[in-house]
């Protein structure tokens, strides 16, 4: 069990490329961890140096660890250099594409990372009635010619199957009982809008695997090293932060967390709980929000990538100086604090969350409470598989709205909970 | 005949680098849906304008009269779309099947609605075809049914009309009635995946002197040009402004988010909503902002100042880009931006048929007041 | 029928009555009059409405949303009295903005149709509606078995309208506000008490003229509230004669403890809890006694001070003891007097309508030290008689003097007849007296006693000399304790006697 109560300090670690940062959390105080010697910048010296000021600082020294990957991530992903295991895409929907741009991912960034393509015919509309049966002979010459490429990275994305998910699973059986020890991603765990998003996602989920498992067994590492029982977290797009072994399944999730923390990091110095948040992108200044606590996240094209992504996450926008003093009706900050050490507090002060994107039919105002209930409650299900504790919980955001040009009582709902960590958790 | 603000000039041509500002402004004339399937259906027409060459864009007047022309669209909703992204000849297939049932070969093309993803098939399906697209639409931004347009007020038919969904399946329709086509599609829609590609009001360019609007694909242009050169709301309302003659009305914090199983008109997609707004600053009125697929109208304290068929929209203020209507959520700050539609939305058949009326608001329009 | 029953009927009438009592109403104006009742089934209807209709809202017009906004603009700009819509239409915003626009909304859960009707026949009808109204409250009356309750029902019926339960020029129920004279208020009385009692107990109702009831209306609710006030009343003296009788056996017997060997140790008896009662460190004791007593008060009395009294401070005790009530004040600081004085001070009022004096103890710890209080409580109240009807005298600031209150000063006049006949006979004996009584009081210095009566010295000098001869030989050592108390005692019952 690891230490609990107002006596325990928080870490927040950020994996930049080439080095590590690290901040302590305890109460209302920040503290910027500088590693023991100047070489010693790598995750486990900054993690090493953060437990001995998070012991000098609180009596019963670190809870928890949380740590940001993207920037990592992010870098591995856009660095044509990068090692980056190939990954093959499995499209299922009624037809190809005829045209060489409908049949690839507009993001150059994610396209590279794909070494084959196959699409089966198959898939559902957005209230899951099938559309196409699912092509049985072309996914059995599919299993055959992937194991033939010895790729062992597969991500798959079927037309509904946020609404109906068979012809997704039938795929994945059917792949992984030719290519054993097949590494799987399936665009229905992630929900969203929009094929070529959902797609995108479970290439860079599939692109991710290896290297956030390695990156993850090195923090494990560490912290087992370390005196005292410390949990590992790691930090969502959406500024919440989710389990090791859940990140290990989905480390899409961890892809673009640093904004979100950053966010949350200077709302918390600021000591404020709703704000408009300015940072610097590129010598440039851009805005995000903070409400109620949380980072405002949706599902955003992640700059630089070229394609949105289904995962939700902080929305920042560069703004004129000019506009900024008349809209606030929210106070607008300006951190001094570097953004490495916004990141670290905003990992440190992170909650466990989780978000629910989700298209629904209702026919009643009644149908429509419960849809909404039943979204809640798989969100707030959800929420505690990342870690938060039961009856911790609370949904942060709800909203539905009808779907424009679709069927009358066609909704949108989106869900966000967030919650307050399970300590209980930590395996260590 | 151009009178429109900003028009660029009586003849043009579309290249790959017009395609973002096109989908910009596209969005601006219709904000229903988000941005799922912006990034694959630019590089769709980006990557078709690339590989045969830039899409003339003709005045009618420019386009000997005889020249025959069809009309395409999106049919159905933007979100299915996303989904089910199209395989890339669906459009084609469906002007083609026009070309056979009346052995005519079109000489142009233009949108059925010069607003959201259909301006843009519209290029698409021109560059497919290597015919001129015409500038001008029947809608000027978007209503819900095929035949609020332009061209139905004009009397001309929507038919013969081939709709193709993503699955490859078609359906063609011939109806002596307009209103009746639109009926016997829906149904179809949903069938073949939730949209279809939409051929129809087949016609010669000089029916479309009177019948259509003019100016109105190289009008989105424009918007979309000032949208992605600035995310200042203001200068952008000042801007938009010149070329549209918006409005901005209020700015306000959505409160609220209103549900109602209410009885709605079943013909007419997505059922209604409504937003509530607290104006900031100003006189710090309550605006209800009544929403099907599009906002239809704006009530400031209980008092109507803007309705369809008025384009009303949102901008998002603090991303300074517009909203779309399945993204808002409590807690959003929002200029409320009204711009009158063009003016054969006024006239009384005009008003019978997209005004508020046909959205059960038994209201007079502002303008009439 | 009375004319006033034929005015038209108001909102905060209707809002009492089926089918809108049950209604959740947010009223901008209760008295607003409503002449006519309109079932608005589309926005045609509803523009054609003229001010002061109460419009009900249905189909095509109560479709939600944007709906009930528009209407409730409409109704603002057509001055309607109020909206009244389903419960499935209203959301929280829709009341946000009837408070915006101070349009009253009305939101029920029944079928608008029927409560148009209802309504409509209401409205048609205020006198059958008034009707209704008093037949509901009559039934809420005589639900209540307490004074308290009875004047609540009151209250709450009649807005804005304060009615006060009054004895004897003492409020001891409902709202005080009933008793101010303001202008354009006019106040109605209703005798309360049962044949053959004696205190005039009143109801007083202050009834803003115009207002949204009239004085008719009011009156006729108030007779309505008249049984069962009686009932009530009856029922608490009732429970307050036993509560007294209780009460002073228990003092009895706390009475009887501190003669226990070592009074410091006596313990607080638990069942003083059970009366309300505290004893602690510092307890101090209060006297209320009647400016001229006449044996032990009578139980009605006795009923209204505890009503009095004990308003605020219900746990304070209330105790008959002979010809007066004691109570008293427990606390761990016997400096804290600040209850104490507010508490004396809203007594007032009926101390002086009941001609009683005060009298307040020291604060002493436990039982022994309650009743040492207690008796200087007595002594205080005594001297406080001085001072006439609602005075207030504090033992700290009497001391010794309080020896003065006890001295039988009629028997000593009757001496004072026999030894100073001239003096007594004399027409200026009382200012003479006075001047002597004050130069004694003042160890002799005559500038001080010239200031005390407010006279010039020579006038002191002057007076002396007279009272000298006329047998007042103050300056005489061997009677001069004789003739200061004897002036004491003659200056007391002339003053009371004046006074009176």
């Amino acid at each position: 069990m690891p230490a609990q109560g107002e006596d325990v300090a928080h870490i927040g670690v950020t994996l930049r490329p080439h080095r590590a940062h690290a901040a302590v959390v305890h109460g209302a105080t920040v503290l910027p961890v500088e590693p023991v010697a100047p070489a010693r910048t790598d995750l486990e010296g900054v993690i090493a140096a953060a437990v001995g000021v998070a012991l000098r600082a609180a009596p019963g020294g670190a809870g928890a660890v949380t740590v940001d990957l993207a920037p990592l991530l992010l870098d591995t992903l856009v660095r044509p250099e990068a090692e980056v295991p190939p990954v093959a895409v499995v499209r299922i929907v009624p037809r190809a594409a005829t045209d060489p741009a409908l049949a690839r991912s507009p993001a150059e960034r994610v396209e590279r990372r794909i070494a084959r393509r196959w699409t089966v015919a198959g898939g559902h509309d957005l209230l899951g009635n099938e559309l196409s049966p699912l092509d049985r002979d072309g996914l059995a010459l599919l299993c055959e010619e992937l194991a033939g490429t010895g790729i062992r990275h597969v991500a798959i994305v079927a037309a509904g199957s946020q609404a109906r998910p068979a012809h997704e699973r039938e795929v994945a059986d059917a792949i992984l009982a030719a290519v054993p020890g097949a590494r799987i991603s399936a665009a229905s765990d992630y929900g969203g809008q929009g094929l070529v998003a959902r797609e995108a996602t479970v290439v860079i989920d599939s692109a991710l695997t290896a290297l956030t498992e390695r990156v993850l067994d090195r923090c494990e590492r560490t912290l087992a090293r370390l005196p005292g029982s410390l949990e590992l977290r790691v930090a969502r797009g959406d500024g919440g932060y989710s389990t090791p072994s859940r990140i290990r399944v989905t480390p899409v999730m961890a892809f673009g967390a640093t904004d979100s923390l950053e966010l949350c990091g200077a709302a918390h110095l600021a000591g404020l709980d709703d704000c408009r948040v300015l940072l610097a992108r590129d010598g440039r200044p851009v805005a995000g929000e903070v409400r109620h606590g949380l980072a405002v996240v949706r599902p955003a094209e992640p700059p630089g990538l070229g394609t949105e992504l289904v995962v939700p996450m902080a929305v920042l926008t560069a703004v004129p100086e000019a506009s900024l003093a008349d809209s606030a009706d929210v106070p607008v900050i300006r951190p001094d604090a570097p953004p490495h050490v916004l990141a670290c507090v905003g990992a440190a002060i992170s909650q466990p969350a989780s978000w629910l994107d989700e298209v629904a039919f209702i026919e009643s105002a009644a149908e429509l409470d419960h849809v909404r209930r039943e979204a809640e409650e798989r969100a707030t299900a959800m929420v505690m598989a990342n870690g938060a504790a039961p009856g911790s919980t609370r949904v942060a955001e709800v909203s539905t709205v009808a779907v424009p040009y679709s069927p009358s009582g066609t909704i949108r709902i989106r869900v966000r909970v967030a919650g307050s960590p399970d300590t209980s958790l930590a395996r260590r | 005949m151009t009178g429109q603000p900003g028009y660029i000039g009586a003849s043009s041509s579309i290249t790959a680098e017009d395609v973002p500002a096109l989908y910009e402004g596209a969005k601006f004339y219709s904000p229903a849906v988000g941005d799922a399937n912006r990034s694959s259906i630019t590089s769709w027409l980006a990557g078709l304008l690339d590989r045969n060459g830039p899409v003339p864009l003709l005045r009618v007047e420019g386009v000997p009269p005889e020249t025959p022309c069809v009309s395409v669209c999106v049919l159905g909703s933007g979100s299915a779309m996303a989904d089910l992204p199209p395989a890339g000849d669906e459009f084609e297939m469906a002007v083609r099947q026009i070309e056979r049932l009346q052995r005519v070969s079109f000489g142009a093309v233009y949108p059925l609605a010069a607003a959201t993803i259909s301006a843009l098939v519209a290029v698409v399906t021109a560059a497919q075809l290597r015919v001129p697209l015409l500038d001008a639409d029947g809608m000027g931004r978007t209503f819900a049914l095929i035949h609020h347009t332009a061209m139905h007020l004009s009397g001309v038919s929507p038919t013969p009309l081939a709709a193709v969904g993503p699955t490859g399946e078609s359906v063609l329709v011939e109806v002596p009635d307009g209103p009746r086509a639109d009926r016997m599609l829906r149904a179809n829609v949903d069938t073949v995946g939730g949209w279809a590609a939409l051929a129809a009001y087949p016609t010669t360019a000089g029916v479309l002197r009177r019948a259509a609007l003019p100016g109105t694909v190289s009008r989105i242009a424009n918007v979309g040009r000032l949208l992605l050169d600035s995310t200042d709301p203001d200068l952008l309302v000042t801007r938009l402004g010149a070329i549209t003659g918006c409005r901005r009305p209020a700015r306000g914090r959505i409160v609220e988010l209103e549900h109602l199983s209410r009885p709605s008109d079943v013909t007419i997609p997505a059922h209604p909503s409504s937003l509530v707004v607290e104006e900031l600053g100003g006189l710090g009125r309550q605006l209800r902002i009544e929403l099907r697929s599009e906002i239809v109208a704006v009530f400031a304290d209980g008092a109507l100042i803007a309705g369809a068929p008025d384009l009303i929209s949102l901008l998002d203020v603090s991303r300074g880009v517009l909203a779309t209507l399945d993204s808002l959520e409590p807690g959003d700050l929002v200029d409320v931006l009204v711009t009158p539609a063009d003016a054969v939305w006024y006239s009384p058949r005009g008003m019978e048929m997209v005004g508020m009326g046909s959205h059960g608001i038994p209201l007079a329009h502002p303008r009439r007041r | 029928m009375k004319r006033s029953s034929t005015l038209p009927i108001t909102l905060g009438e209707l809002a009492r009555i089926q089918p809108l009592a049950g209604a959740e109403a947010h009223l901008a104006d209760p008295s607003r009059q409503v002449v006519q009742v309109v079932l608005a089934e589309t926005f045609d209807r509803l523009r054609r409405c003229t001010p002061h209709n109460l419009v009900v809202l249905h189909d095509e017009a109560a479709t939600g949303g944007w709906s009930l906004a528009a209407a409730l603009h409409l109704a603002w700009e057509r001055n309607l009295s109020a909206v009244v819509v389903s419960r499935s239409v209203a959301g929280g915003s829709s009341v946000a903005l009837a408070e915006r626009l101070h349009m009253s909304l009305i939101v029920i859960d029944d079928d608008p149709i029927e409560v148009a009707l209802q309504l409509a026949g209401q409205v048609s009808a205020p006198a059958a509606a008034r009707a209704l109204r008093q037949a509901r409250l009559a039934e809420q009356l005589a639900e209540q078995t307490g004074i308290r309750g009875v004047l609540g029902v009151l209250n709450r019926e009649l807005q804005q309208v304060p009615v006060a339960l009054v004895v004897g020029g003492v409020v001891i129920g409902g709202q005080s506000a009933a008793l101010t004279e303001r202008p354009q208020v006019r106040q109605i009385e209703v005798e309360v008490h049962a044949p053959g009692e004696r205190s005039a107990a009143r109801l007083v109702a202050a009834v803003p003229v115009p207002g949204p009831a009239s004085v008719e209306q009011v009156e006729s609710l108030l007779r309505l509230a008249r049984p069962s006030l009686q009932a009530a009343w009856a029922q608490s003296r009732l429970d307050t004669a036993t509560r007294a009788a209780h009460e002073q056996a228990a003092f009895d017997l706390l009475r009887r403890l501190p003669s226990a060997p070592s009074p410091a140790d006596v313990e607080v008896p638990g069942w003083t809890n059970e009366l309300g009662w505290q004893v602690g460190e510092a307890n101090r004791a209060v006297w209320l006694a009647p400016l001229r007593p006449s044996g032990e008060p009578p139980p009605e009395i006795t009923y209204l001070i505890r009503a009095s009294w004990q308003r605020g401070h219900t746990t304070w005790p209330l105790v008959a003891e002979g010809d007066g009530w004691i109570s008293w004040h427990s606390g761990a600081d016997p400096s804290e007097v600040t209850a104490l004085r507010r508490a004396l001070a809203a007594f007032r009022d009926s101390a002086v309508a009941h001609r009683l004096v005060i009298g307040v103890g020291r604060a002493h710890a436990g039982v022994a030290g309650l009743m040492r209080s207690v008796a200087e409580a007595r002594l205080a109240a005594h001297v406080a008689r001085e001072e006439g009807p609602g005075a207030v005298q504090w033992f700290d600031q009497v001391g010794a003097n309080a020896a003065l209150a006890w001295l039988p000063t009629t028997e000593i006049a009757q001496v004072a007849d026999l030894t100073l006949e001239e003096l007594m006979a004399a027409k200026d004996r009382a200012a003479l007296v006075q001047t002597v009584l004050a130069v004694l009081d003042s160890g002799g210095s005559l500038s001080q006693a010239s200031q005390r009566l407010g006279v010039h010295r020579n006038t002191v000098l002057a007076r002396l000399a007279r009272a000298r001869q006329l047998g007042l030989t103050y300056d005489e050592p061997g009677q001069r304790l004789a003739l200061h108390v004897l002036s004491y005692a003659l200056t007391t019952l002339w003053s009371d006697t004046t006074a009176d």
